[in-house]
């Protein structure tokens, strides 16, 4: 009788939360945020290649301007100036990102700022053509030449992109994680606040378990958490099933957020709950919930800012805490397998302990009105 | 089948509220637990219904001590109204009547069909939010009914109700028990309810302090009223072997002294004034509780 009472209970949950607009509010922006996310990158990479004006000055035996105009990206421009001055003054009013002075053998580049990528890409045109010209007439092959750069030019391979792409990642897993589970959890305390001073509780206590009520919203509760999760996985499977190349840490850390994310809203739901019952009017719910949510504003700050070091491996032991810290240090890669399985052990061993203790207090504060009631309270003797 | 309670004791914080209190419920009969305010008749429905548990006794049904299954077959309308007041009229009933185990298609018929009778068939896709005082206790009625239960146990339905209100709950309660339905009520308001129920139960001091049928119990006290549709000065009755004179709207009643002759006492009054109506009473459920507990049910209020 409890389990289907239970379900009763998780289906009213489910179906009035799906007629509260403010809820469909949260998930579709959480959704649209994730969409913006993932998708907004790729749509501004996209916008094609950039474009840069180079004015050429000089006698241009080998070709440099027709070389300019080849490159692709970005588009280069070429126009002509007639001197030396024709060209600084067009680079110092802007109707040119740079001047090439040609003169002979040598060649100068007018600039505004020298160390843009512009810069690379024509001083290299301009030596490579200018030095194909004198190999041809030295009498060798510019391409084999070219080849045998190409060939012992060493790859280039950048290191730290790929951290900082996963740490933003992780960041915003847990800015997630944490928005939802604080939405929650003042959620159910006050939906139990309610039923109580409303005494709808008075008629259910009737006829269902008080642990069917509690356990109930906590997993009702629990799930709208869940899909609301799940709508903003999805942009992220999408994306990752067009085969796109997502920083290599958000899928794990994703998926440990999931596990984490469901074991520490278990436990902070049933103790909010618990919690909830023990005022005697809704307005008291804010002042018993605000503890418990700024563990987790705690959790989330102190992860966000030593997450990756030692303190942030202690506060992976603690069960109110590694909901936010564990993801994170996945996500990161700061942490050890051992730590994670410890973690999970101790999480699922405190929501045991909160589902015992909570169901108490429920049980013994849900029937107690009049005033607002201490742990004291209902716990002693 | 019968409802019965067997020296329930229960004390908060030390003090005791219910001292041992039995009660019996038989099938098609209509009890009323009266007494004060704080007596404890709140207490005792939430004992019975499993909200508390009590201290010491216990509650049966059917001769054995009553289980989870039993009380799916009890409706219960708390003394604290309470319902969810955005859901809609229709899905609450159903929902209620699903917890109380019957299957989803069946309480919506008997969602259907207490709506109509209760006529609020046609705001049953309303929130409860939106209805009025009124329906909203109606519907308070109706959850506690939806399922059909054989027992119905209802605290202070008639507290706040207007007296259309009262003629529609007594019709409601009334073709319950003709059902062959158990029915308890509870009231602090003893005047009120006097012509309601057939078996009473005084509670007072946590402990039921009078029992019975009212006819009987009636019947069997010495005490008798004279009632008289004028209004009498007391001073007129000096000497004359007479309690309290009540003198209401409609004349005055005139408590008798055991044994007193009426006639006696009605040719004090007819000295005086002249009397057109009159009768010999029997005592009125809040005489009966005085006699019982040396006090007046108004002053006995916690
Ligand atoms: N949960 C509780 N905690 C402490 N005292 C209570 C509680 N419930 C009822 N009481 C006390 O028990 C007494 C009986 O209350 P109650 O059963 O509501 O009386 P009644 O319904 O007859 O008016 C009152 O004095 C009340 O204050
Ligand atoms: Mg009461």
């Amino acid at each position: 009788m409890t389990f289907r009472s239970t379900l009763l209970v998780i289906e009213r949950e489910l179906r009035e939360a799906a007629r509260r607009k403010g809820l469909w509010l949260l998930a579709i922006g959480m959704f649209l945020g994730s969409c913006a996310i993932v998708f907004l990158p790729d749509l501004l990479a996209d916008d094609g290649p950039g474009e840069a004006t180079v004015m050429v000055a000089g006698d241009d035996e080998v070709g440099v301007a027709a070389a300019l105009g080849e490159v692709d990206d970005p588009v280069i421009e070429v126009t002509s100036g007639d001197d030396r001055t024709a060209v600084v003054d067009a680079v110092e009013q802007g109707d040119a990102d740079l001047g090439v002075l040609l003169s002979g053998a040598s060649s100068t580049l007018i600039v505004d700022d020298p160390d843009t990528g512009l810069v690379d890409l024509v001083a290299g045109v301009v030596a490579e053509t200018s030095a194909a010209d004198r190999l041809d007439g030295a009498g060798i092959d510019p391409a084999e030449v070219e080849a045998a750069f190409a060939a012992a030019s060493p790859a280039i391979e950048p290191v730290d992109v790929e951290r900082g792409d996963r740490e933003a990642a992780a960041f915003i897993v847990m800015l997630v994680l944490y928005l939802l589970t604080v939405i929650l959890t003042s959620q159910i305390a006050s939906a139990v606040a309610v039923e109580k001073s409303n005494r709808v509780s008075e008629v259910l206590l009737a006829i269902v378990p008080p642990r069917a009520l509690l356990f109930g919203k906590v997993i009702g509760i629990g799930c709208i958490g869940v899909v609301t999760l799940g709508l903003v996985a999805v942009p992220v499977i999408v994306d990752l099933a067009r085969g796109a190349t997502l920083p290599s840490g958000i899928g794990v850390s994703m998926l440990a957020s999931a596990i984490w994310f469901v074991g520490g809203l278990a436990l902070y739901l049933i103790v909010a709950g618990a919690l909830g019952a023990l005022v005697s009017r809704q307005e008291e719910v804010g002042a018993l919930v605000v503890p418990l949510t700024m563990v987790l504003v705690a959790a989330y700050f102190a992860t966000i800012s030593f997450g990756d070091g030692p303190a942030g491996a202690v506060l992976s032991y603690i069960p109110f805490t590694s909901p936010m810290s564990v993801p994170y240090r996945i996500g990161v890669g700061a942490g050890s397998p051992v730590e994670y399985v410890v973690s999970a052990l101790l999480l699922v061993v405190a929501v045991a302990v909160a589902a015992r203790l909570g169901s108490v207090v429920f049980r013994r504060a849900v029937v107690r009105t009049g005033r607002r009631l201490s742990l004291r309270d209902v716990l002693g003797r | 089948m019968s409802l019965e309670v067997r020296e329930v004791m229960q004390a908060f914080e030390g003090r005791r509220v219910l001292d041992g209190v039995d009660l019996t419920v038989p099938a098609g009969s209509v009890v009323g637990l009266l007494g004060p305010n704080g007596a404890g008749k709140t207490t005792l429905m939430r004992i019975v219904f499993g909200v508390l548990e009590p201290d010491a006794g216990e509650v049966r049904w059917d001769g054995r001590t009553a289980g989870d299954a039993d009380r799916r077959r009890w409706g219960y309308m708390p003394q604290e109204r309470g319902l969810y007041r955005e859901m809609r009229v229709h899905d609450h009933l159903v929902w209620i009547a699903r917890l109380y185990g019957v299957d989803r298609k069946q309480a919506a018929d008997y969602a259907d069909d207490l709506l109509d009778r209760l006529g609020l068939a046609d705001r049953s896709r309303d929130a409860i939010r939106d209805l009025s005082g009124g329906m909203a206790q109606r519907v308070q009625l109706a959850v506690a009914m939806v399922h059909r239960p054989e027992l119905l146990v209802l605290d202070e339905p008639f507290a706040g109700l207007d007296p259309a209100a009262v003629e529609f709950l007594m019709a409601v309660i009334r073709d319950h028990v003709a059902g062959g339905g158990h029915l308890v009520f509870s009231s602090h308001q003893l005047d009120l309810v006097e012509d309601l129920c057939d078996t009473i139960a005084l509670i007072d001091g946590g402990r039921v302090v009078l029992e019975g049928s009212l006819r009987e119990l009636r019947s069997a006290s010495e005490r008798r009223a004279l009632r008289v549709d004028v209004d009498v000065d007391p001073r007129w009755l000096d000497g004359q072997p007479v309690g309290d004179v009540a003198t209401t709207a409609s004349g005055s009643r005139v408590a008798l002294e055991p044994g007193a002759e009426a006639a006696t006492v009605l040719d004090a009054i007819r000295s005086h004034t002249d009397v057109s109506d009159f009768g010999v009473e029997a005592p009125s459920l809040s005489e009966l509780f005085r006699a019982a507990t040396g006090r007046a049910v108004e002053d006995a209020g916690a």
